[in-house]
């Protein structure tokens, strides 16, 4: 079986950080709690992301696999109660690179905003998909943070 | 990644240090050497047993091992 890998611009975005990073192959998931399962990882050390879109584009939300995101708060955070989930065809025209579902913080269409639960801070690597559902990306969180511009948040139900 | 003076080789331990205080390092032994000279990477077995391509950065440092062998080809 063939692996179907991270995209380019994801690798790319990752080489120009020189940043220390890992590709993990795995068996096919379709979310990130099973993702978490099929890698041996508690559901906290996964990362799910969750594309809002706003009247002012895009935004990535980052949270634990363990959480459900609270679009109250969110809403709140950006100030505008005009932000909905994304669906699969805008998902499908907006994000070419990536397979359906498995959208990552990083790469893709530029000017996104990124928003990342504080929850995911408290370890130091976090794992999340590489624009497959095939391989994730583990990676540490401070870099995360960085290389997506991401604001720290409240994004998870209490 | 920290150069030092060999080159990496199959057997070779990645050490990736804590960034935090009271954090551990992350330990893992060279399966296989991928990539071109300046943009190489490493198939990795890490301690808790799992593995993964593994794209070393600047606080990556390269323990040789006695057992280290050059070949390229994946130890298995």
């Amino acid at each position: 079986m063939t692996t179907k890998a991270a995209p380019e611009s994801l690798v790319q975005q990752l080489e120009r950080a020189s940043i220390a990073y890992e590709l993990i192959d795995h068996p096919r998931t379709t979310s990130a709690a099973a993702e978490a399962r099929t890698l041996g990882l508690d559901p906290h050390e996964v990362a799910k992301t969750v594309v809002l879109v706003t009247p002012d584009g895009f935004v990535r939300a980052v949270l634990p696999a363990s959480e459900r995101l609270d679009l109250r708060k969110v809403r709140a955070i950006l100030d505008t109660r005009d932000t909905q989930l994304a669906t699969e065809e805008v998902l499908a025209g907006a994000y070419p690179d990536f397979e359906l579902g498995a959208v990552p913080p990083l790469a893709g269409a530029g000017g996104d905003r990124v928003l990342v639960d504080r929850r995911l801070c408290e370890n130091e690597w976090v794992v999340l998909e590489a624009g497959t559902h095939e391989q994730s990306l583990r990676l540490r969180t401070a870099d995360l943070v960085e290389l997506s511009g991401a604001r720290l948040a409240d994004l998870s139900q209490d | 990644m920290d150069r030092t003076a060999q080159a990496p080789r199959v057997g070779d331990i990645v050490v990736i240090s804590g960034h935090r205080v009271g954090e551990p390092g992350r330990t893992g032994e060279i399966l296989e050497l991928l990539g071109e000279p300046g943009h190489q990477h490493f198939r990795v077995r890490w301690d808790d047993g799992h593995e993964s391509l593994f794209y070393p950065g600047s606080d990556a440092t390269v323990r040789h091992s006695t057992h280290s062998r050059a070949s390229t080809k994946g130890k298995r």
